[in-house]
This record gives structure tokens, sequence and C-alpha cells, in this order.
């Protein structure tokens, strides 16, 4: 996959960022997954973060996202505009689209596997990048 | 004033749109409060694009919104309506968790369309009314608060 040198800098360094909060948590990597769809046209990076530790609707859902998010804010800081740029949704594991979830949140890709995978064919992510690269 | 202009290509008129966005916001409470889960949601969504529409019409100074600007992606409703920094700002930060939820469920908008009510529940339709209309850090209050 032949991502725009600078967007693929932002990808590894999103990667990085989440995985390095994981690791500083004790997540094994079974606990989480961290998925993304860039809409180049409009400069937007979204996050989906599928963990285990997610509790939708309790008190412990936005400490969470301020956690992650502060985590972010720190690390995408060298980048300009990066942080500005990126939006994070988290999502229970059992919702990771290949876990049979009936209700699997399309067009996200995982990063390592998809956007930073060499291997993966520009086609086969069609769909998780909106607009032209 | 370009919408004064005959040969400028423009939708909606400003007054029109500042009228349907409340419309579709009662509309989605109407059809809540009827369990009409799927249409709840979609007017919902509505709601927000027009509201994001107005918000451009009010930011570029005109009376009607330009063709161009007859898109349907929040995102770049978001970019157009010059709220997207303001959106990253600390301050900000609750509204952008639910700004980003709310952007997730447009997503299914085509999907609404066709779903009976059964394929939405009451808390799918709370979820996205608290997104849009929490005082503190719903989408549609924040909006109102920029300048």
């Amino acid at each position: 996959m032949d991502l725009d040198p600078e967007l693929k800098k932002a990808v590894t360094v999103i990667r990085d960022s989440l995985h390095h909060y994981a690791q500083s948590k004790d997540w094994k990597v079974e606990d989480y997954r961290v998925t993304m769809e860039i809409n180049t046209d409009w400069g937007a990076i979204t996050i989906v973060l599928f963990c285990r530790s997610f509790q939708e609707n309790s008190p412990l859902e936005m400490e969470l996202y301020d956690e992650i998010m502060d985590h972010l804010e720190r690390d995408l800081e060298p980048i300009a505009g990066l942080y500005e740029s990126t939006y994070l949704l988290i999502r229970p594991l059992d919702e990771y689209p290949n876990s049979g979830s009936k209700n699997p949140i399309e067009n996200y890709v995982e990063v390592d596997d998809g956007f930073l995978n060499p291997n993966v064919k520009h086609e086969k992510l069609r769909g998780s990048i909106v607009g032209r690269l | 004033m370009a919408n004064e202009r005959s040969f400028a290509s423009l939708g909606a008129k400003l007054s029109e749109l500042d009228l349907a966005w409340h419309d579709r916001l009662k509309d989605a409470e109407t059809l809540r409060s009827a369990g009409r889960h799927s249409s709840a949601i979609a007017m919902g969504l509505y709601a927000l694009e027009i509201r994001l529409k107005v918000r451009i019409c009010h930011v570029l100074g005109l009376k009607s919104l330009p063709k161009p600007f007859e898109i349907h992606d929040l995102e770049g409703l978001l970019v157009v309506s010059g709220l997207s920094k303001p959106l990253s700002a600390r301050s900000a930060k609750h509204v952008r968790a639910n700004w980003t939820k709310i952007k997730n469920t447009s997503k299914q908008l085509n999907e609404l369309r066709y779903q009976s009510d059964q394929a939405k529940n009451h808390q799918d339709v709370d979820n996205l009314f608290d997104q849009l209309n929490d005082p503190h850090a719903g989408v549609l209050p924040w909006i109102s608060t920029q300048n």
C-alpha cells in the first residue's frame, strides 16, 4: 500500500501512541484492536479503539476517553495539526468486526494489518480511505 | 451581496434552513416518543446536518446556502462551517467525543431508511439524543455557543 509518506507517518505515530498507552495499562495484545478510517478530502482521521475494558454509558467511559485523548495529544503534538485532525471512538472489544458481532463498524481497517502493511493492496483498503490519496 | 446576484447558484434559504433544523429535531422527538427508533435517529442526524448548513450561511454572511455546500458529509460540513478547530479545543473535549459518535452513527443513515424499528432500540435513540442535546457536551448547544 503506497500511503502518502506524511500520512503514513501520521498513522504510525497514532498507532505507536495507542500501543504505548495499552502497554502502560498492561493490556495484552488480545485485549484491544486499533482500527482507523482516513478522510483525505476533509483531513480527518477517525480511530476506533476496540477494548475489553470499555464500559459504555458508565462514568468510566469518559474517564477512559479523557485519558487516551490526553495521551494522544502529548504524542501527536510534534506533528502540526495531527491531534486536531484525529477523532477517537472507543467501543467494546466484542464489536470488533471479525468477532462475530451483529453490529460491526464497517469501513475501518486495522492499522497494523492494513494501513501499515506493505503487502496489503490498495483495493483492500477501499472504504477505509475516503477521498483521494 | 452574493445571494442577490442572479447568476449565483444558491440553494435553500437560510430562513428556511433555520426553521427546518428545529422541525427535524421536533420530528425526532415525536418519533422517539412513538417508538420509531430508526426514523428518530435519522431525523436527529438531519437536524444536525441542517444546523451546520445554517452555521455556514452565518459564517459566510449569506442568506442562502451555496449549492457546493449542499453536501451530506458531516465531516465536510464541520470543516466548512469553521468549527473543526474550535472542536479540537481542550474545553470542547467531551463535545468532540459526542461528535465522533454521531459521525459514526451517520454512516448508517442509508441503512436506517430501510431498517425496521426493531433494528434499533430505545437506548440507541437516547444515546444519540444525549450526544446531540446534552446541555454541557451536546453538539447542538455547543454550536450555538460558537461565534
